[in-house]
């Protein structure tokens, strides 16, 4: 009987008080989570900590996002993004393009570029639809050159834009990491000091260059460099050529293509193929052909959505002078660029060919409507 | 199920509802289960191993008592888990060596058959079998009556994967009585799981992190000062990260009523190499200390009974360490470090011969200090055997002398190492692990608010990484 009374025993003896300590580390807690968040987004502490950041293993984009967030905050909207790859980082300048549109239509866009190192379209279409939905511009300009959709590029950036936690959860996939980082700066500062703990020199690899990025989001560098013979980059030369000899149009990119295409409900958009140096094509026979047929595809599936395709390739536009290689402009060709670019829209909305959704809190004239 | 993550803290919660409303013998049964519940979520081949080894040993236990002296019985069981922890732990040598010998004859064999992958906790539990068979030889422990009891004691999952590792004369006697887990055990698990949290995710994880792949392959390319401080925070993050991974599992064990032994005691503040195994590892340590130092000295005490004979000092330490050296790893590595660790042991018994004994907190502070410093370079300096391959292990002790050019270490290791050494030393100084209890409510909830932020800050992102103990 003593032994079963023993059994019987409870394990678990609680008196109280109990809990006192938890109970006011929750109340702390919560006191300590608002004084935070209230302190991060003064100007104060904005102006005294490097940029927050959403981790995204992406210097560029860890880069850009907070820029583009200081420009929405600064200017109370975007009305123009450039969307794309390295290409466009390196070609679009916003300034200047937002400049050529205001004397074409008369109406001044504030744009951002948001060109990104390797950002081929699987990618570059996750971001689209990101970049629509949280900023809602006007405009979003998506450049490319055709050859960007070769079924050759690896899909490295697409996997760093589909796993990170806020990406992932701009696009609906809830996950409590990527809610903090939408709505908390604070957090957004502590994932800079965890980039900063876990990979050294990360933010600071792209000044090392000597890159600097303008607000709006256009990286110069501090010397312009031309691309010439002599500074041929083999490598790079070879990893075309074999794209060129054996160009595919990758189904991924297609579809890609697809989504962004059918965002234009949303938006207005338009899509560039940028310009590369004529010794691009030239580096395969095949090249001109692949280029020319890529181009036409776009360009047929564009049409079908009514969104304005703008080739650029039959113009000799860009001196040789204004490329640093084969690829990439300098800031003397984008400056060219994104002159042409801008009255080519600019001609485009006033001409009718391209209409671009009023600023939000517009009031469209009845009037208007009706006619 | 990593230790540290969401899914064990919810198994261990269920398990724990489950175990406060059933009665005492029934509890045994349920964290027998559990154990091995939790085992499975590992692999299933781990546990039908820890299976036959608990029968195996509990067998070989009751031989021994009933064939009073039962040496023949201790020597086959001796044998028994020292044949089974050699093959699993060289199978990764001889397994490519036997299957090149194979397709030397002209055999073709599928090698997935034959991939042989080490038990996760195995070295942990056949320490602790091995224990309860002597201690029975010795007549310390009778062989259990109740094998639920001695299952639980090889499986009990708090401590399965990476220890402590715990006696049968301690533990046993636990499990036959009436657990109760009050206020005061609930708060001192709760801390411990708190600072276990806080050493493993907010300090070991980042530290070992940002340790540069770099120094493994080429530690030529580092400078003097950058080896030295990237060394030490690769031993500051194993510390913490075994420190931590103790905390959380003691933690969880008294939510049970069963409170595990402390497996570190501040090591970073040892003053001599005797006093660092004391405090380093300490479950492992006093397991090699009674079970192969002491004998050994023992045997040779008889022998030759004077105190000076070299034999009787350098023989025990050497041996002990390069046993403490292969439970670790076989390789050639861990075999120096543990010859390097002995040698210390030995060199710092030979240079206090014939001087009076002074313990090392009597010393003046200016040698308790150098102490400190030279037992942990020296620690840390057998400990890149450890870390790396001998070639670069080699190349690392040269490139320390030779690249002396002033660059400066990377600011990260001092900020990741300096709340390691913070938590240290409030713990040292209120002579105290769990000091924190101590102080004014507010204060123990403010530290409490500050841990719990960085635990959630630091565990978001990222997949945890294991700890590293769990691979031995």
């Amino acid at each position: 009987m003593k032994n079963r009374s023993t059994e019987k025993e409870r394990t678990l003896k609680i008196r109280r008080p109990f809990g006192q300590t938890i109970l006011l580390a929750a109340i702390l807690l919560i006191i300590l989570l608002v004084l935070v968040e209230t302190a991060a987004r003064t100007d104060f502490v904005r102006d005294a900590l490097p940029a927050p950041s959403i981790a995204s293993g992406h210097k560029r984009l860890d880069i850009k996002l907070p820029l583009l967030d200081d420009l929405v905050r600064e200017e109370g909207r975007i009305d123009c993004i450039f969307l794309g790859g390295s290409d466009v980082n390196a070609s679009i300048n916003p300034d200047v393009f937002s400049r050529a549109y205001e004397k074409k239509t008369g109406e001044k866009l504030i744009c951002f570029n948001f060109g990104l190192d390797g950002f081929i379209p699987p990618a570059a279409a996750v971001m689209a639809k990101i970049l629509v939905e949280k900023y809602h511009p006007r405009l979003l300009v998506w450049g490319f050159s055709p050859t960007s959709f070769s079924d050759e590029f690896k899909r490295t950036t697409k996997e760093i834009v589909s796993r990170n936690p806020w990406c992932r959860y701009r696009l609906g996939d809830f996950n409590l990491e990527g809610w903090l980082t939408d709505y908390s700066r604070a957090y957004r500062y502590f994932l800079r000091f965890r980039t900063w703990l876990e990979r050294p020199g990360y933010f600071e690899k792209l000044s090392i260059r000597g890159e600097k990025t303008s607000k709006y989001g256009y990286h110069t560098a501090e010397r312009v460099k031309t691309f010439t013979r002599f500074k041929r980059d083999e490598e790079q030369e070879s990893r075309y050529r074999n794209i060129l000899s054996d160009f595919n149009m990758d189904n991924q990119a297609l579809a890609a293509l697809e989504k962004t295409l059918r965002l234009h409900s949303q938006t207005g958009i338009v899509l560039v193929d940028i310009p590369v140096h004529p010794r691009y094509l030239t580096l395969h026979e095949r090249g001109a052909d692949v280029y020319r047929k890529s181009a036409s595809y776009i360009k047929k599936r564009a049409g079908q959505y009514g969104v304005l395709f703008i080739s650029t390739n039959r113009f000799d536009l860009i001196p040789r002078s204004g490329f640093r290689n084969i690829s990439h402009m300098n800031t003397r060709g984008a400056r060219i660029f994104s002159r042409w670019l801008g009255r080519q829209i600019g001609r485009a909305v006033s001409k009718g060919f391209l209409a671009l959704p009023p600023r939000p809190g517009t009031v469209v004239s009845l009037a208007g409507v009706l006619k | 199920m990593n230790v540290q993550s969401l899914e064990f803290f919810g198994f261990a919660a269920v398990v724990l509802a489950l175990y406060y409303v059933l009665p005492m013998k029934k509890q045994n049964y349920l964290l027998l289960i559990a154990s091995y519940v939790f085992y499975i979520t590992l692999s299933y081949y781990f546990a039908i191993i820890l299976l036959l080894m608990t029968l195996g040993n509990y067998l070989l236990g009751r031989k021994i008592e009933k064939e009073k002296p039962g040496r023949k019985w201790l020597l086959v069981g001796i044998g028994f888990n020292l044949m089974v922890f050699c093959f699993f732990k060289s199978a990764h040598f001889f397994v490519p060596e036997i299957l090149s010998f194979i397709s030397r004859l002209g055999l073709h064999i599928q090698t997935g058959s034959l991939k042989i992958i080490l038990p996760i906790g195995l070295s942990f539990y056949i320490l602790q079998a091995l224990s309860y068979l002597i201690d029975v030889y010795r007549e310390q422990i009778p062989a259990g009556n109740e094998p639920a009891n001695f299952a639980l004691y090889l499986a009990y999952f708090p401590k399965l994967t990476a220890g402590p590792i715990e006696r049968a004369q301690t533990f046993l006697p636990k499990l036959s009585k009436q657990r109760v887990v009050d206020n005061k055990l609930l708060s001192r698990s709760f801390t411990l799981i708190i600072i276990g949290l806080v050493r493993k995710i907010v300090i070991a994880d980042t530290l070992m992190q940002a340790v540069p792949a770099g120094l493994f392959k080429n530690p030529s390319d580092f400078s003097t000062m950058e080896l030295v401080a990237w060394v030490t925070a690769l031993l500051v993050g194993i510390y913490n990260d075994f420190c931590g991974y103790t905390n959380i599992v003691r933690g969880i064990s008294g939510f049970f009523g069963i409170e595990l032994s402390r497996n570190f005691n501040h090591p970073l503040f040892s003053r001599n190499f005797t006093e660092f195994w004391n405090r380093w590892h300490i479950t492992l340590s006093l397991w090699l200390r009674d079970y192969v130092y002491f004998p050994i000295s023992r045997a040779l005490v008889r022998r030759n009974p004077s105190r000076n004979n070299p034999v009787n000092i350098a023989l025990p330490p050497i041996v002990t360490m390069l046993a403490s050296g292969i439970w670790h790893s076989f390789s050639p590595g861990f075999i120096t470090w543990g010859a390097l660790m002995g040698l210390f042991l030995v060199a710092e018994r030979s240079l206090s011969l014939g001087r009076p004994l002074v313990p090392p907190g009597k010393k003046p502070p200016l040698r308790q200090f150098l102490g400190i410093i030279v037992t942990v370079s020296l620690a840390i300096t057998a400990g890149i055997f450890a870390f790396f391959t001998i070639p670069n292990a080699l190349q690392f002790l040269k490139s320390l002398f030779s690249n002396t050019a002033w660059v400066l270490p990377d600011s990260r290791v001092f900020l990741m190492i300096i709340p390691s050494l913070v938590v240290d030393i409030i713990q040292y100084r209120g002579k105290n692990e769990l000091v924190f209890l101590t102080y004014p409510l507010f204060i123990r909830a403010l530290l409490l608010t500050v841990a719990l932020t960085a635990i959630f800050l630091f565990s978001q992102g990222g997949i945890p990484a294991p700890f590293v103990y769990q691979g031995f």
